[in-house]
């Protein structure tokens, strides 16, 4: 989407300044899993597609059958690309449920193996290419991870309650990035970017102990609902008069739920610090009482 | 790319990659496709 040019010294430019630190914008930004290589797998479906409709009744129907197959597992990769994504991103993360690249390589094996069996009525051929085609699409893209990361210790009825709060959160995030995209300033948008930082930061910690969960309910539930239901009436009221108020007054809520966010963050982490000074000092004891000393050793 | 390797991983895979899309628009648009 095209965007008005501004900068420090554009009319509208910079004017207030918050007490938090500038974050660069590049903070938290990711590559898009899904790149050309598996876009491009769209391509063969459509030339199967194609090619098979003067092929007489029987010929077009098993062809639209293997495009149909190309077409499902192009479709799947691209979800199964991002699924390893969000994998590598996270600390601790679950094996996908659906193996969806192993799944998409299988059904790229299949439509090739149909699509020569159209041609080419038989078994051996079509199993050759489909083989070939699924072996090389594992070769190009690899397969799903299929192992728990970082899973040791966790209780995995938790975590399934953490990451349902977190999509939910995820979700008012995405209608928030929405509604401000309507004002049409730039700024604010930036700004809102920059507040979507500052509250992941708050669900990955979350996700990492899911302990964290009854203290930070309020902050992903009620305290970003209130959020996107305030960013929708400013970026109603801000497009309709552009009313300077209204956008001071919202980047006052901003930097105020930031920073609130931010010292929720903190305070979980200082947690995490006493339980281990808890578990450190309780080993410490019970070495102590069993009488094992480093320095007797020594002796 | 590791020493003593043919080919390093991110190699294989692009040569899979090229390989596949060469048998997919092969088989797709009939140039490929006999026994």
């Amino acid at each position: 989407m095209a965007q008005r040019y501004g900068g420090k010294y554009s009319p509208d430019g910079a004017s207030e300044k918050s007490d938090l630190p500038p974050r660069k914008g590049f903070k938290g930004a990711k590559v898009d899993p899904v790149g050309a290589r598996s876009n491009l797998l769209f391509l063969p479906p459509v030339v199967l597609g194609f090619t098979s409709i003067g092929q007489g009744a029987i010929g077009m129907g098993l062809g639209l059958v293997g495009a149909g197959a190309l077409l499902l597992g192009a479709w799947l990769l691209r979800g199964g690309l991002t699924a390893e994504a969000e994998y590598d991103a996270r600390k601790v993360a679950r094996r996908p449920a659906f193996p969806r690249k192993i799944a998409a390589a299988l059904l790229a094996g299949a439509g090739v193996g149909i699509a020569v069996f159209s041609k080419e009525p038989g078994l051996i051929a079509p199993i050759i290419y489909g083989a070939s085609a699924t072996v090389l699409h594992i070769g190009a893209f690899g397969i799903d991870p299929m192992r728990d990361k970082g899973m040791e210790g966790i209780d995995t009825l938790q975590q399934d309650r953490v990451s349902r709060v977190v999509d939910k959160a995820e979700v008012y995030l995405s209608e928030m990035r929405d509604a401000v995209a309507r004002s049409g300033d730039r700024r604010m948008i930036a700004r809102v970017e920059e507040f979507q930082t500052t509250a992941r930061e708050l669900f990955r910690t979350v996700e990492e102990d899911p302990r964290d969960l009854t203290g930070a309910r309020k902050y992903l539930g009620v305290y970003l609902m209130g959020a996107r239901d305030a960013t929708v009436k400013f970026a109603d009221v801000y497009a309709r008069t552009g009313d300077a108020q209204a956008r001071t007054e919202y980047a006052e809520l901003l930097n105020d739920l930031e920073q609130n966010f931010t010292a929720r963050t903190r305070k979980m982490l200082l947690d995490d610090r006493s339980d281990l000074t808890v578990e450190i000092e309780v080993l410490r004891d019970r070495l102590h009482r069993e009488g094992v000393h480093l320095d007797r050793e020594m002796e | 790319m590791g020493k003593g390797y043919f080919m390093s991983n991110a190699g294989l895979q692009r040569v899979s990659y090229a390989l596949l899309l060469v048998v997919l628009l092969g088989v797709t648009s009939g140039w490929l496709g006999g026994l």
